[in-house]
């Protein structure tokens, strides 16, 4: 289509040259084709970078309106080149255009449904998200096609109906990412991807190789692409300065991207004050940071144990991205796919990883061991991050050793990429293989692990029920104790509390929540480090589980004990500085409940009087007749 | 709708070097396997590509440039410089063999003779900024700062898009000369071409505060404030600014508004750096609070 568009014109001028005599082309401007793009950059709220590469010189023309055939708007640029970069401005939030592109006397490309785009919607706007990453793209080999067009199926009919963030992890275009090299497996082979959707990027070693330089913001790739140094998209962060590391906001998602190549790693460098500046400013639920060197990773070529880029990234960077709350780190490097459990802390070489790092040890698979949960919503500091690398989307190689690093929560030689969906609270990733199978899931569910404010409704009534809470003196004697007793239990009603469920210990009051507590599930046998398991669950006989942590790591929570049966029984036993419990006396009615995050169902008993309701002592019982 | 399925050469023709090497390979291994050759390889690995290429190429310039530079990076001096120089002799970019060459004279330790090369290319092209750059460097290194900071400004004042490490390193340079304007420059130079940065602006600030001009230093972090206006840090920073300037009232009150921006985000959300800025900050408050100790 494009090229009879253009080269119809010139054939009639041609003839009309010969046959007159005379030369009618007016100027450069006649006769040009596209030969890269037109392509998207730097999107805003309420603005729009095309682009397109012409082999002629010529003006540049952009048109755009509401659908195609109603192209209304222009913006020009009288100047002659073959580097066409115009700004298309004062569009609406959130709104799909299309578009057209050409001079002042030819549509070269556009006008159709095919050229379209849509702004940014308006930062912390909660909606569905999708977000395509990968790196290490940069071949162009029938796996770089079967992984494109593996999502491209799993997106639908329209992929870039279906496509919000698209992120390239670097390494880009092989062996040297200059101009030349990015045409085939970027502009070529997403040739129509991307004249709908924006490409985000980071730099690579191998842009580096191309004559890129981050430090300097030179080479072919800063021209090619136009991030937000200035902080336009988005206003959830801070002005980077630098088209080499830059952040953005889509939605309730603060991205970060990082130069891990170029530009100094080392604390107290310009790139890492920038960064904590821009986390101290975002206010968005979602922090997803992106770097090509990973921070954990054990590919054929690259240990993250050795190089020095990747330790500096993980030594540090990753603890300025902890304390502010990153949820997800995205890297490529390593031809392969690697994913680490929700952690927290891990700066040193992997042979340092002790339990306390790994803040759930299971695969976060809904469909399997449950969510990764983080207690609060937002960016809460240190309360754990996935990090994954997705190097595998146009080569595979194995890991070194055969085993890969001992971190990983899932890791696989498979040509595939990574595809994220945020809804509100709620992330999840999959690993997509070539051939459309999605080989490993994991899910961060942020917020759910807590008590509501107010009692949940519909609990099932204990016979006996016991609140026995202590506070005052020292934060060391605090206590609490809740018993649930004489009334049926099944296993199922509870979910496997072992693998699967969160058990929340929560109280209230008159006036509000008094007491927020979780009991986390075990490690599971997904696992692969089974001596950083952490066993907290044990069942000594059928229908009897005992929780037991003598450290009362999670809130101060020591012990518990279920029994399933027709009487059944639960009770939960915590006690010192780590409980999260209010001061008595209490206002009447007290509640408590027992919640089984899994399963959905809850357990309580409502407390109208007391044994004790005095300062620092609550004591009750109570029966259901 | 339709998604294209890649054209399988590039459209324009790569200089002959690696590149073409290595795309040639993926061309032609296009639909039988998955190139090996191409993609990763770790510092030997690259240094048997390049071998390879050299081979298949021995006097081309970019590849001589390449061998440089890895030697560079293995801390060869001699045999970085040597393949600098030949390259030179070969066509090869005089800025980039130059600078090349001088890199390795670095680091292998004459500082004075990088100098004198960087000094003959700077000849044919005043305006060379990585030759600039790097004679700054060099002449830091030979502890002629006043030298160094006149050449970082200079590639400041014609780089269009200068990189913010590179502003922080030129006021550096000036601060170390003792030509704190000259410093203050470079971060007008940055705003003037990259728009407000708070990495260049912050460090502005400082100086400003080091050397007694509070009021422009308020000046700058008001205007920076107009990009993120609940900024915590630059909040507690416009108030130390109001304190310099005997505001004190008006310091208590931005005070109070980072500690109640800090208060938006629920305690959970507060690490220990924001948690040990509303403690500084509370105990500002709580001095500012105590008698006597008003409006001097």
């Amino acid at each position: 289509m494009k090229t009879k568009a253009v080269l119809r014109p010139r054939r009639l001028v041609a003839l009309a040259t010969f046959l007159l005599g005379c030369d009618l082309v007016a100027g450069p401007a006649y006769g040009q084709t596209i030969i890269r793009g037109p392509y998207l950059q730097k999107p805003t709220t309420s603005s729009m970078i095309v682009r397109w590469r012409t082999d002629i010189a010529s003006d540049s023309v952009i048109k755009f309106g509401a659908a195609p055939g109603s192209l209304d708007s222009t913006v020009s640029d009288a100047s002659l080149t073959t580097e066409h970069s115009l700004t298309v401005t004062g569009l609406s939030a959130a709104t799909s255009y299309s578009y057209a592109v050409g001079t002042t006397t030819t549509v070269l490309a556009g006008d159709d449904a095919d050229h379209r785009f849509t702004t940014l919607p308006t930062p912390g706007t909660r909606q569905p998200i999708r977000i395509w990453a990968y790196g290490d793209s940069g071949n162009v080999n029938p796996a770089h096609v079967a992984t494109r067009d593996a999502y491209f199926a799993y997106s639908g009919s329209d992929p870039s109906d279906a496509t919000d963030v698209w992120m390239m992890l670097g390494d880009n275009a092989y062996f040297a990412g200059n101009d030349a090299t990015y045409q085939a497996p970027v502009f070529d082979f997403y040739e129509d991807f991307m004249r709908r959707e924006v490409l985000w990027s980071v730099l690579g070693n191998h842009e580096s190789y191309g004559g890129n330089n981050g430090s300097t913001q030179t080479g072919p790739y800063f021209s090619m692409f136009d991030f937000p140094a200035a902080r336009e998209s988005g206003s959830n962060g801070v002005a980077s300065g630098s088209e080499a590391y830059y952040s953005f906001d889509y939605g309730n998602i603060h991205f970060v991207a990082l130069d891990s190549m170029d530009n100094s790693r080392a604390v107290g460098s310009t790139m890492l004050i920038w960064l904590e500046q821009d986390l101290m400013a975002t206010t968005a639920d979602w922090v997803i940071a992106a770097w090509h060197h990973p921070p954990y990773s054990k590919g054929q070529y690259h240990d993250s144990d050795v190089e020095v880029n990747e330790v500096q990234m993980r030594e540090n960077v990753v603890p300025i991205l902890e304390e502010y709350g990153v949820d997800l780190v995205l890297s490529g490097h390593s031809h392969d796919y690697e994913r680490t459990p929700l952690i927290d802390g891990h700066h040193g070489l992997s042979t340092t990883l002790d339990a306390g790092m790994l803040l759930d040890t299971g695969s976060g698979d809904p469909a399997s061991d449950g969510a990764y949960r983080k207690a609060d919503t937002g960016a809460g500091p240190n309360q754990g991050a996935v990090f994954v690398v997705a190097g595998s989307a146009s080569d595979a190689r194995a890991f070194i050793p055969v085993e890969g690093h001992r971190l990983m929560a899932a890791k696989l030689v498979k040509y595939g990429t990574l595809v994220l969906e945020v809804d509100g609270d709620t992330l999840d990733g999959h690993f997509l293989q070539y051939n459309g199978a999605i080989l490993d899931s994991f899910r961060i569910e942020k917020g759910t692990a807590r008590c509501p404010a107010a009692p949940l409704t519909g609990c099932r009534a204990a016979g006996v029920g016991q609140l026995v809470a202590k506070q005052g003196g020292t934060d060391a004697s605090d206590s609490l104790l809740y018993k649930w007793a004489k009334a049926a239990l099944d296993t199922d009603d509870i979910g496997d509390a072992r693998a699967e469920s969160d058990l929340g210990l929560c109280v209230w009051d008159a006036s509000g929540l008094l007491a927020d507590h979780v009991l986390p599930p075990d490690a599971v046998a997904t696992y692969e480090l089974p001596a950083l398991e952490a066993h907290l669950w044990e069942s000594p006989k059928p229908g009897l589980l005992l929780y037991k942590d003598p450290s009362g790591a999670s809130d101060g929570l020591l012990a518990a004990k279920l029994q399933t049966g027709a009487a059944g029984m639960m009770l939960v036993r915590g006690k010192g500085a780590a409980l999260d419990l209010a001061e008595p006396p209490f206002t009447f009615p007290v509640t408590a409940q027992i919640v089984a995050r899994d399963t959905g169902i809850c357990f309580e008993s409502v407390f109208n009087t007391a044994i004790k309701n005095e300062t620092g002592k609550f004591i009750a019982s109570a029966k259901t007749s | 709708m339709r998604f294209s399925s890649g054209r399988h050469r590039a459209t324009r023709r790569p200089r002959p070097g690696v590149a073409v090497v290595i795309v040639a390979s993926l061309v032609l291994g296009w639909g039988f396997s998955v190139p090996r050759v191409s993609a990763h390889a770790p510092p030997s690995e690259q240094a048997a590509q390049l071998t390879r290429a050299e081979a298949a190429h021995p006097n081309d310039p970019d590849l001589l440039l390449q061998r440089s530079s890895l030697e560079r990076q293995a801390g060869h001096a001699d045999a970085a410089a040597a393949a600098a120089q030949r390259a030179l002799a070969l066509g090869a970019p005089r800025a980039a063999a130059t600078a090349a060459l001088a890199e390795a004279l670095l680091i292998g330790d004459m500082p004075g003779l990088a100098h004198a090369m960087i000094d003959a290319a700077l000849l044919e092209d005043a305006n060379a900024p990585e030759l600039l750059w790097l004679r700054g460097t060099t002449r830091q290194t030979q502890g002629d700062s006043a030298g160094a900071a006149a050449d970082f400004i200079k590639v400041l004042e014609i780089s269009t898009q200068p990189e913010p490490a590179r502003v922080l390193q030129a006021m550096a340079a000036c601060g170390t000369a003792h030509r704190p304007e000259e410093a203050l420059r470079a971060a007008e130079l940055a705003r003037l071409k990259l728009g407000l940065v708070a990495t260049v602006e912050l460090a502005a600030v400082d100086l400003e505060q080091a050397t007694g001009r509070h009021a422009a230093a308020l000046e700058r972090i008001d205007l920076l404030l107009t990009q993120s206006p609940q900024h915590p840090d630059w909040l507690a920073r416009r108030a130390d600014v109001l304190d310099d300037l005997g505001r004190r009232t008006e310091a208590r009150q931005v005070r109070q508004t980072a500690l109640t921006a800090l208060a938006a985000r629920p305690s959970e959300r507060r690490g220990k750096r924001l948690a040990a800025l509303e403690s500084k900050l509370r105990a500002d408050v709580k001095f500012l609070d105590a008698p006597g100790a008003g409006e001097p």
